[in-house]
């Protein structure tokens, strides 16, 4: 974890359990698995105490294991037996967790979208991040989640301390 | 000599903080607030500045960012503009352009041959003979321009900021504040941007000798403050509006890229000078420019003054100069009929008012450092002319200019808003605005203060109506009374000196001039004169060229036009532009590896790749040499997880390979792997790949390196218009892969590999889903760069145990990595080509030797009927091996180098190499048809003009792993 002085934290969550789906019938695979799944394209949910669920778009979906991994690998072991309109997308993200005081000046630099305190919290954004596509998900102001590819985790932690820094000295811990 | 005022209300400077700093050598006091031109005209300094071309002295013109008589050096950033930067402790400045001080510059002589240099006169001058131009060029570059570029620059970061609002407001004067209180009643969170250090706008300083201004002024920002959902950002500009109201907002520091619902453009007007011979003199200045030094700054612009004006607000001036303590000795008003309401007050004041004159000349005193008079005598408006015959001189040593204005309306250009002449404020204003975009204020045509007032209400409730808040319709009714500009406020004097353009030298005569030479459209004119085409990018000028071209040919002004304000809106660093500039490179997950094993890197699409590993002793292209012979003697290995990778999953993925690719793939076994080509609709070839078949409804498949993400996002776009029933899988980042080649390839990979590899069970094209190192892997049986290679593809995570497996496993055949310097030599012997490296954009299968992957007759491909076409007509090129006819002494081709045929461009080297293997030249060119016979010759120019010899061969270059050639 670096933090800045209580402004920017960077949290790598890149060792989470992940797990990723898409095809037609991928929400009523994992619905049918009791795994609940936002409703609508483009947002994320809990499902359970420790499963965050992200939907890519209509027919995508990333599974992230918060605080277990029980969710993930259930969902992994079933995807090895194939079933018609669900294709398994291997995942391997670099996660992190940004929050601090200064987490949305920090966004300001390096994202376009509009991520101000009214924007709406648990949508997820399919964006460009310091000039990288990533996910995207807010969760409060000072709370925001990045999935990128793992081959930019040095470039975007790099990236982002360095402008961490540029806000105040930087404690590394 | 001392002009500081005492202190004013609302003065922009802090007297309590004194700073001092230098100019040319000599020490000055300033107070923090001030500005450069400010605490220099408070000092006495007249003489501020040399002009671009001629060097004439040049002081005040606009006191703003609309001109640059000013500009200052500090050594280490250059072109500062003096009128607007303030002056900081300890600045060393000097003026630009000088040569031996800005008082004594050497090239003032320039000034005494200004007739022989009118505008254009090097085009004709020097355009012959041609050899000579080069030299002029140099002439004229060392005697005209502005500042030098300092190239030891640091480099500080400026950060550019993303972000939102529901309304900007551009523009904080008397509308923009308005605007920004009406709208902000129903709570919408507003933006209010001013340049200047302070908002206000005009109410900051026109204030025709009362309070009233500053009063108004006072009561909007006080209520400002209450409203939280408004953020006002003073010395701040927006500098351009593009697509969807994005607006970059140029902070000092950086800039703000911000995205609004809707826009207020309430930006103002620019002031006008009239047009009188010597109208450049320092002193001589916009009364605007006036008001700002007596109301910001507290200096009194001159002692004894003159006012030349023609409309009203030049009797504004003239109160606010008696204000100040300046000796008014005249208010000279080109108008003959018009009647300003301040008249009275003026005459009651026993100031002479001469209606129906103009000045005809402003005297300079002997040192040229200033005015010593004014010439006046009548003046004809109908006809344009003056009354030569009733000359009257006024002493003074300044001069306040106002002759009208042009709307500050570039970000009204830029966003397509239409713009129509409107004769009762003789300017430009917007006829047609785009949804979400408003104006208000001076620019929109209204110039009393009500009007201001009321027009930025307008057009917040107009903002408000789009946005769907609720709003009471507000309606601001025309300008009445006189017209604030003047029609053609130009005096033509014999003697020229009359300026159009400051910054760029430009006189009435130029004009007429260019009219006369044929150049007589606004955009010609303005590309012949240069007049716009300085840092001020017209703003004190384009107004006056459109209605100097209308009166000459004839034309209402509405008829001329006006040209284009392009982005930015002022000069803008280019540390803004670039920002915090952002670099992204993809690593692989054996980077550290190759970091550590002294790895050079280099940028491969959005790679860093190894180019080679150095070794102590070893010279670079040694070190690639051995690699290379390591590969044909034993055996290397390079990190190819750089490849783009791809799943095609479902019952219609062979349908979509079908498609998407030129070869066949509907029948294609199990376990088989084919070469693959992706064209455009045009027969371009996009990229090519590798297909291997890992079921009936999976396909694993690679794409070139730097082309990866394009073909993923092409195979998504056609799946969008296709619609089968697949599912495409980017796995690029989840696999790593390892490319093991060369004779010793087989051995050391049986050693870690449980599946047999043998010739008969892995032959070449094949693919196998087995485990190595414990690791589950899928090993396809390649050739790019040895006929004995294998590609081992893992998930990324598990890569550096196989390459560290495989290092180890290879280390009794001394096995080696290899870099992608190496790997472009080692696959050139096998005489393969590279997409995007040996193809360009206009390249076709037929062109590159590709048309073994194409499948012409099936049902479908992208890029067929254009090949079919293609294949109708002669073929323009072709891509050939060839080997150099060296000898000792020759220079070697490189690649782009061009195919040379009785003296004509006939192709070009994509590629060429030293093969260690064959011990010479090897290479890929696109030459002529007639020249593509194997064994024939061509001719290839180097760089140093030489020709050197060519002869076709065939390919592979190298056919064993031993390296025997086939020539």
């Amino acid at each position: 974890m670096m933090q800045t002085k209580e402004t920017i934290v960077i949290s790598d969550l890149s060792h989470l359990p992940r797990v990723g789906l898409k095809g037609p019938q991928a929400a009523d695979w994992l619905i049918g698995k009791q795994i609940k799944v936002p409703e609508k394209p483009n947002a994320c949910r809990t499902s359970g105490e420790g499963t965050l669920v992200l939907r890519l778009g209509l027919s995508e979906f990333l599974i992230e294991g918060q605080t277990d991994q029980l969710t993930t690998n259930k969902v992994k072991t079933s995807l090895m037996e194939k079933a018609p309109g669900i294709y398994p997308v291997p995942r391997a993200d670099t996660a992190l967790r940004i929050s601090g005081s200064d987490t949305l000046r920090l966004f300001s630099e390096i994202c376009m979208l509009d991520l101000s305190p009214e924007s709406v919290i648990n949508e997820v954004y399919m964006t460009q991040v310091a000039g990288i596509s990533a996910i995207l998900t807010k969760h409060a102001n000072d709370d925001f989640r990045i999935w990128c590819d793992c081959t930019y985790s040095k470039y975007l932690q790099t990236t982002l301390s360095d402008i961490a820094k540029s806000f105040s000295p930087m404690n590394v811990t | 000599m001392n002009r500081r005022l005492e202190t004013r209300p609302g003065e922009w400077i802090d007297r309590d903080e004194p700073l001092k700093f230098s100019f040319e050598g000599k020490e000055y006091t300033g107070f923090s607030g001030d500005t450069i031109t400010s605490a220099l005209w408070a000092s006495g300094e007249r003489i501020l500045g040399r002009s671009f071309k001629y060097h004439r002295p040049r002081g005040i013109l606009s006191l703003s960012n609309h001109d640059v008589n000013i500009l200052v050096t500090d050594m280490e950033d250059t072109n500062i503009r003096a009128d607007v930067v303030n002056v900081k402790e300890g600045m060393r400045l000097l003026a630009v352009n000088t040569s031996g001080g800005v008082k004594k510059d050497k090239k003032r002589w320039l000034d005494r041959l200004s007739a022989f240099m009118p505008v254009g006169f090097y085009y004709k001058a020097f355009h012959s003979p041609r050899k000579l131009f080069p030299f002029w060029e140099n002439v004229i570059r060392k005697s005209a321009g502005l500042g030098e570029v300092n190239f030891n620059y640091p480099r500080t970061i400026k950060t550019k900021y993303h972000e939102h609002c529901d309304l900007l407001i551009v523009g904080a004067g008397t509308a923009g504040l308005s605007a920004a209180l009406h709208a902000a009643k129903c709570g919408i969170g507003i933006t209010l941007v001013d340049e200047n250090r302070q908002a206000g706008g005009s109410l900051t300083y026109d204030c025709a000798g009362d309070q009233e201004s500053k009063t108004v002024l006072r009561n909007l920002l006080d209520e400002i403050k209450h409203h939280p959902n408004i953020t006002l950002l003073t010395g701040v500009y927006a500098a351009g509006y593009y697509t969807d109201h994005y607006i970059p907002l140029v902070r000092e520091d950086g800039i703000t890229n911000m995205r609004a619902k809707a826009v207020v453009i309430a930006t103002g007007a620019y002031e006008q000078p009239p047009v009188f011979r010597n109208n450049d003199l320092p002193g001589v200045m916009l009364g605007t420019a006036a008001q700002r030094l007596i109301h910001r700054y507290s200096v009194r612009p001159f002692d004894v003054g003159v006012v030349f004006t023609a409309n009203d607000q030049g009797y504004r001036v003239a109160l606010d100069l008696l204000e100040a303590g300046v000796e008014v000795a005249a208010l000279v008003d080109l108008r003959k009929k018009a009647a300003s309401p301040l008249a009275d007050k003026l005459l009651q004041l026993n100031i002479r008012i001469l209606k129906g004159y103009c000045i005809y000349e402003a005297i300079p005193t002997g040192d040229h450092e200033g005015v010593k008079e004014v010439v006046i005598c009548p003046f004809d408006e109908s006809s344009g002319k003056p009354d030569t015959g009733d000359l009257v001189t006024i002493a003074c040593d300044g001069i306040a200019m106002c002759a009208g204005w042009a709307p500050a309306a570039a970000l009204l250009y830029q966003a397509g808003v239409s713009m129509r002449y409107d004769n009762t404020v003789n300017q430009f204003v917007p006829n047609k605005l785009p949804k979400g975009v408003f104006a208000a204020g001076k620019v929109n045509g209204r110039f009393d203060l009500e009007s201001r007032l009321k027009d930025g209400q307008r057009a917040a409730s107009e903002v408000l109506s789009m946005l769907s808040e609720t709003s009471i319709k507000v309606v601001s009714e025309p300008h009445e009374g006189n017209t604030p500009s003047h029609t053609f406020p130009f005096v033509p004097h014999p003697k020229a000196k009359n300026f159009i353009d400051f910054d760029e030298d430009i006189q009435l005569k130029d004009f007429i001039n260019a009219a006369q030479e044929g150049f007589d459209n606004i955009e010609l004119m303005k590309r012949f004169t240069t007049v716009g085409m300085g840092p001020s990018q017209g703003k004190h000028s384009n107004m006056n060229a459109i209605r100097i071209l209308a009166k000459i040919r004839d034309l209402p002004v509405e008829k001329i036009g006006s040209t284009t304000a392009r982005p930015f809106f002022h000069p803008t660093p280019i540390g803004h532009l670039a920002g915090r500039t952002f670099h992204p490179h993809r690593l692989t997950s054996l980077h550290d590896w190759h970091q550590t094993a002294q790895a050079d890197f280099i940028a491969v699409g959005a790679w860093l790749r190894p180019a080679y590993y150095s070794i102590a002793g070893l010279s670079r292209d040694d070190a690639i040499i051995q690699e290379v012979l390591s590969v044909r003697q034993a055996v290397g290995m390079i990190d190819v997880g750089t490849l783009g990778k791809i799943e095609v999953h479902g019952p219609d993925s062979a349908l979509f390979l079908e498609r998407f690719y030129t070869g066949g793939f509907a029948n294609q076994k199990i376990g088989s792997t084919r070469y693959a080509l992706a064209l455009d609709e045009a027969g371009v070839i996009l990229d090519d790949g590798i297909v291997a078949r890992l079921a009936d409804d999976l396909f694993y498949l690679t794409a070139s390196t730097s082309n990866s993400a394009m073909v993923y996002r092409e195979m998504q776009r056609w799946q969008q218009k296709w619609q089968l029933d697949i599912g495409l899988v980017n796995v690029t980042g989840y696999y790593g892969a390892i490319n093991v080649a060369g004779v010793a390839a087989r051995k050391v990979l049986s050693k870690l590999c449980k599946a047999s590899l043998s010739e008969q069970d892995f032959s070449f094209g094949s693919i196998i889903e087995t485990v190595i190192a414990e690791v589950p892997a899928r090993i396809i049986r390649v050739g790019f760069v040895s006929e004995l290679a294998y590609e081992i593809h893992v998930a990324s995570q598990d890569a550096l145990t196989v390459w560290v497996a495989l290092m180890e496993a290879g280390e009794p055949e001394k096995i080696r990595p290899f870099g992608v310097e190496a790997q472009r030599i080692l696959r050139l012997e096998m005489g393969h080509s590279i997409c995007g490296h040996d193809t360009d954009g206009l390249t076709n299968p037929l062109e590159a030797g590709l048309m073994f992957a194409v499948k012409p007759d099936k049902p479908f491909f992208i890029g067929q009927r254009s090949l079919q076409i293609i294949r109708k007509a002669p073929i323009r090129k072709s891509l050939v091996p060839f080997l150099l006819d060296h000898q000792d002494g020759m220079e070697t081709p490189k690649e782009c180098n061009l195919v040379i045929a009785q003296g004509d461009i006939a192709g070009r080297v994509t590629s060429i190499a030293f093969s260690p293997t064959l011990k010479q030249a090897i290479g890929l060119a696109y030459v002529s048809p007639e020249l593509a016979i194997q064994g024939g010759s061509f001719l290839i120019r180097t760089d140093n003009g030489s020709l050197v010899k060519a002869i076709v061969a065939q390919t592979p270059f190298v056919t064993s792993q031993i390296g025997d050639s086939k020539k």
